[in-house]
């Protein structure tokens, strides 16, 4: 058992990029590669299942740690391990990509072996990124999502795709420069990229000129990690991309890739430099609540059904920063578990976004209207998709968006009540969208004989689903082992709180 | 560890031949491809003079292995073995063997007739391979200018393009405009000093007052050398030059000759302890990166987009000379090995893919590269990566080392400006990834298969690259054994 | 319950026993009853005080003017400037010769000169 326990994270990471590679060996023959993405990533499903099944609540720090050197000049460390948050982040990763190939079944027809070879690496870089606890492999994981990502835009995407592509790759890489000068920086000052070691010698005060720097340290890594949440006014990057990403690419991009950036937050900003942190908190937490209103708002008006979902992007990941910056103990597991759920709906959301494309080449609303008529099947889901966007209880919006306000109503009462309104805007945008695109009679002759989901469709919307109500009505199942992690990151800020779980 | 230095006698000693054997293996061989120049029939001259060619570096490889176990002093205590120029010497003869590699088919295709180039090549090699073993100022220079004379005349060989041989003169006129500065430098330091060995000079000016001569000297050899290296602001010749010349001799040019220089600027800084250099090193890296990346924004041409590149990295090379010398060192070398690997390998792209004539040679020919040759379009993908610096390629530890060294001597805003740099000049490189996937190509034809020689450059190159940006830690260590024996 | 049981027996009244009597009633009752099948209105009061407004306003000024006019332009005109700044570092080249050593020789004298100044200090 201590042989796999050492081990996993490395096959989890890795067993996609095994994949892809040899993926790239293999014949172009469409349906088996396929099939076998297919297998690959349900293996690393799988194995990734292993991380929460075997996870002592009761320990604390990080588990199933593999710590090998690597290059001994300078310093870097193959160190990988994971704690509550990581943990539950990676199963997402893991959970989202078998459903990305089956959504993109048909509607990837050239270059087909390209397109599963980007998907597999781009999950071995993201799965990299939540488990890496050595700041150099974290900053190169970090960047090796961009390639796969902007290429997967800018080759399989439609409309101004390049354009996307572009503007995606360039905001984000400048922004995380600025994170590579700060971990130079500390490197430099430490010698070590290890994250504990820094995190301790920071706490001990054993880095010279610590005081001078640490506020350009913490906005060197806030930058980084605001571009990709995408945090107001750093977000305009995201409608673009979404809206010309292939389907695939809109899931991983909503459900993972917006992850990294509040994960990098939670795990850095407030584990390296919680005083800055708390220092900047105030202006952090308007920056979150002006997203989330103004998400809301803009997505309200939007034409184009995936522009809006881009929009309530934008809102749901404001209540994230808005959870992460109130320290408080529900504020922060509400944070991470927002991540998850947002993760599972919002994932779904592009799916069923996906499946409409795929019938009638367009995201313009005014082209639906009445199509729960044709497809009832498919309405359902979506409706029930919606519903835990929006946060009805019973479903896994809610938990979430609950701790969050709890959490930033502790914090100040002002942030709290702003950031309930949210709860209103989106209930308002998402079921006016579901109005004009679902109800009412069936405007364009051409959607009356719109088919209804197939198996295939069906078995990828399925899980999330099921996900979504079971994170609902049991979030204890992932609390349990967030619970305690958060308390971890929490313990520099030195706040008293109840611990959520045991109450 | 010490190295033995031997006694200097009149005659010099066998071993001593031994530490010069790069170098005369290189000149037997240009000389043997001279004299079978004219004896080998015009139809099969290309393809037996280049293996001949290509025979000779790779002997002359074997001949820096062989040479590593002599390390030591050598005629008259002007040439030294040490790790240093070990590290050095095989760089610069693996890329002479790539960049004959490349040119094999190039040669042929461009309807070349001249074995001289090869011989040219060969002997430039063996003038940047001396001026890394080079203890003696004049025979830097004497080894400067064999390198020299040998591009300036490779440079003009696509005799049929005017732009060739106007490229040819310019680098004639001002490299030797150049070279007379550096000139001037020696006879300044000498007036300073009283010697032209690099270990006595290095000994007089770390012993009391440097003389104001010694700083004008060091001065005006800065300027010879920062020249060759193509660094603001002595980089003006680089971009007509590299577009004229044929694209094989572009990343010769790009890449040995440059290192050789580097080499020659980290001797001259570091072991002679020439003194005031900091701000202008400084400057010239600030000036470098931004001058570089700002022009080559706008660049359609591919060959002169690479050469603002080229100024650009010659900017971050800078930026290691300014950081403290433990750290400063090794990452300049590692940076000049990247840099080769990444280059090379780049411009054997270029000469394959623009056909007679160099026609294909603007970023929109690269539309659809993608689909018509994946395999050509990979290595410049991998190629392209490496020079924006994303993990995995040498490219990023190369810079990596280079600005981890300046934080530890300090240097914050010269890592900003160079972290900055590096995120916008990903854009020019991107542009060209971009057009090879995302655009559709004017001629959907698919490109023919390649050519030995290339693919075996091209593999190289890459894996070259590769293996610097996974396992890079051999080769730093390498480095930083070589910046100890300097710093001795 | 009975409340109910009235109701149940108003309706049975009103719609089935006597249909005309609720034409008669509605017409007695006038606007008033207009309000009262309109909900009173309330949906209109609402379309006209918030919802309108809200989409206006996030349309215009948050999506058209703060997103597009503000935030893409401002990062489009970073990259224009960019683009301009280095058309204008382009034009140094100049593919004339005399200029290019001219360059040479004024980086040289600049480097002269600070290298003399520091070895006289």
């Amino acid at each position: 058992m201590t042989a796999l326990h050492s081990t996993i994270l490395t096959l989890v990471t890795f067993v996609p990029l095994a994949g892809a590679l040899l993926l790239l060996f293999a014949p172009r023959r469409d349906r088996d590669i396929r099939i076998f993405s297919l297998v690959i990533s349900l293996l690393a499903f799988i194995l990734s299942l292993h991380l929460p099944v075997h996870f002592q609540r009761a320990q604390t720090g990080f588990q199933y740690e593999v710590d090998k050197a690597w290059i001994p000049t300078p310093h870097i460390h193959y160190h990988m391990g994971a704690d509550g948050i990581s943990m539950w982040l990676v199963v997402l990763t893991t959970f989202l990509t078998p459903l990305c190939v089956l959504i993109s079944w048909k509607s990837i027809n050239e270059r087909v072996k390209e397109f599963f070879i980007l998907l597999l690496v781009l999950e071995t870089a993201l799965i990299g990124v939540f488990v890496s606890l050595d700041l150099f492999l974290f900053y190169f994981f970090w960047e090796a999502t961009l390639i796969p990502m902007a290429l997967l835009i800018g080759m399989y995407g439609h409309g101004r795709k390049v354009y996307a592509a572009v503007k995606f790759f360039l905001y984000t890489m400048i922004a995380s420069v600025f994170m590579l000068a700060a971990i130079l920086w500390l490197y430099a000052k430490i010698g070590s990229f290890d994250f504990v070691v820094i995190q301790t010698a920071i706490r001990n005060g054993q880095v010279e000129n610590f005081h001078a720097a640490a506020l350009w340290l913490f906005l060197g890594f806030f930058v980084a990690f605001a571009v990709k949440v995408p945090l107001f006014p750093l977000h305009t990057w995201l409608p673009d991309a979404h809206v010309e990403a292939p389907t695939a690419g809109s899931v991983l991009l909503a459900g993972v890739l917006l992850k990294m950036g509040t994960y990098g937050m939670l795990r850095f900003n407030l584990g390296l430099f919680p005083e800055q942190s708390r220092n900047n908190a105030p202006w952090i937490m308007v920056l979150a609540l002006i997203g989330i209103i103004y998400g809301a708002l803009v997505a309200m008006v939007q034409p184009n059904l995936k522009k809006l979902i881009a929009y309530s992007s934008i809102s749901h990941l404001g209540f994230v920063v808005l959870g992460i910056f109130s320290f408080t103990q529900a504020g922060l597991d509400g944070a991470t578990f927002v991540m998850l759920a947002h993760g599972v709906s919002t994932g779904a959301l592009f799916m069923l976004a996906g499946i409409l494309y795929e019938r009638r080449h367009t995201y313009e609303i005014v082209e639906f209207g009445g199509l729960a008529t044709p497809m009832p099947v498919y309405a359902t889901f979506f409706l029930f998709i919606v519903l835990s966007s929006l946060g009805l209880p019973l479903l896994n919006g809610f938990v979430g968006e609950f701790l969050v306000l709890s959490g930033a109503f502790t914090s100040r009462a002002v942030y709290g009540i702003l950031g309930a309104t949210g709860v209103i805007w989106s209930a308002c945008y998402l079921l006016w969208m579901y109005q004009r695109v679902f109800f009412g009679k069936v405007r364009e002759p051409v959607n009356q004989s719109l088919p209804d989901l197939d198996i295939r469709e069906q078995i990828a919307l399925w899980p999330p689903a099921v996900a979504a109500l079971v994170m609902g009505v049991a979030p204890l199942l992932w609390l349990n082992a967030i619970d305690p992690a958060v308390q971890v990151a929490l313990a520099p800020l030195a706040q008293l709180a109840s611990r959520v779980v045991g109450r | 560890m010490t190295i033995a230095a031997d006694t200097p006698q009149l005659i010099p000693k066998g071993v001593e031949y031994i530490r010069i054997l790069p170098e005369l293996v290189l000149t037997i061989f240009g000389m043997l491809i001279m004299l079978l120049d004219p004896l080998i029939d015009d139809r099969r001259s290309q393809k037996t003079l280049g293996a001949v060619a290509l025979l000779g570096s790779l002997a002359a490889i074997a001949a820096t292995l062989y040479q590593s176990q002599f390390p030591g002093l050598g005629f008259w205590n002007m040439v030294r073995v040490d790790t240093f120029s070990l590290f050095f010497h095989f760089l610069i003869t693996t890329i002479t063997a790539l960049v004959i590699l490349s040119s094999y088919d190039y040669m042929a295709v461009q309807q070349i007739r001249a074995g001289e180039y090869y011989g040219l090549i060969l002997f430039g090699a063996v003038g940047m391979c001396l001026m890394s073993s080079a203890m003696e100022l004049v025979l830097i220079f004497i080894a400067l200018e064999i390198s020299s004379i040998s591009t300036y005349i490779l440079v003009g060989f696509r005799r049929r393009a005017a732009i060739s041989s106007e490229a040819s003169l310019k680098y004639f006129l001002l490299g030797s405009f150049a070279t007379a500065f550096f000139l001037y430098g020696v006879a300044m330091i000498f007036g300073a000093t009283g010697s032209t060995s690099i270990p006595t000079i290095s000994q007089i000016l770390r012993s009391g007052q440097v003389p104001v001569l010694a700083y004008v000297g060091v001065a005006l050899m800065f300027v010879g050398l920062g020249f060759k290296v193509a660094a603001a602001p002595f980089h003006v010749w680089t971009p007509d030059v590299y577009e004229g010349a044929p694209a094989p001799v572009v990343g010769f040019m790009s890449t040995a000759p440059k290192a050789a220089a580097f080499a020659v600027l980290l001797r001259i800084i570091f072991e002679a302890h020439a003194p005031g250099g900091f701000w202008l090193v400084w400057v010239a890296a600030a000036l470098s990166m931004t001058l570089g990346n700002i022009a080559a924004l706008v660049q359609d041409n591919v060959k002169r987009l690479l050469a603002y590149s080229s100024i650009a990295h010659a900017g971050y090379l800078l930026v290691a000379f300014a950081a403290l010398p433990n750290n400063g060192i090794p990452a300049a070398m590692f940076y000049t090995a990247a840099y080769a690997a990444m280059n090379v390998g780049a411009f054997a792209v270029v000469s394959h893919f623009a056909g007679a004539g160099e026609r294909y040679v603007t970023v929109e020919d690269y539309a659809g590269l993608g689909r018509r040759s994946p395999l050509l379009a990979a290595t410049l993908t991998i190629f392209l990566l490496s020079l924006i610096g994303i993990p995995i390629t040498g490219g990023f530890f190369a810079k990596f080392y280079v600005f981890s060294a300046a934080l530890q001597a300090n240097l914050v805003g010269l890592t900003i400006i160079g972290v900055l740099n590096s995120a916008v000049g990903a854009y020019y490189y991107l542009r060209i990834i971009v057009m090879m996937y995302m655009r559709e190509a004017r001629e959907s034809l698919p490109l023919g298969p390649i050519p030995f020689g290339v693919s075996a450059a091209l593999a190289i190159s890459a894996l070259a690259t590769i293996y610097l940006g996974i396992l890079p830690g051999r080769v730093l260590e390498y480095a930083s054994r070589s910046a100890a024996d300097l710093l001795r | 319950m009975i409340a109910a049981g009235f109701g149940l027996m108003l309706a049975w009244l009103l719609y089935h026993r006597r249909p005309e009597l609720p034409q008669r009633i509605a017409d007695s009752l006038g606007g008033f009853y207009h309000a009262v099948v309109n909900k009173y209105y309330v949906d209109e009061f609402y379309a006209a005080i918030f919802v309108k407004p809200l989409i206006e306003g996030s349309s215009r000024v948050l999506w058209q003017g703060v997103d597009q006019g503000i935030i893409d332009t401002s990062i489009n005109s970073g990259a224009d400037g960019a683009r301009e700044f280095s058309d204008a570092a382009r034009h140094m080249q100049s593919g004339n010769l005399r200029s290019y050593a001219g360059w040479i020789a004024a980086g040289a004298a600049v480097v002269i000169a600070y290298m003399t100044w520091i070895g006289t200090r």
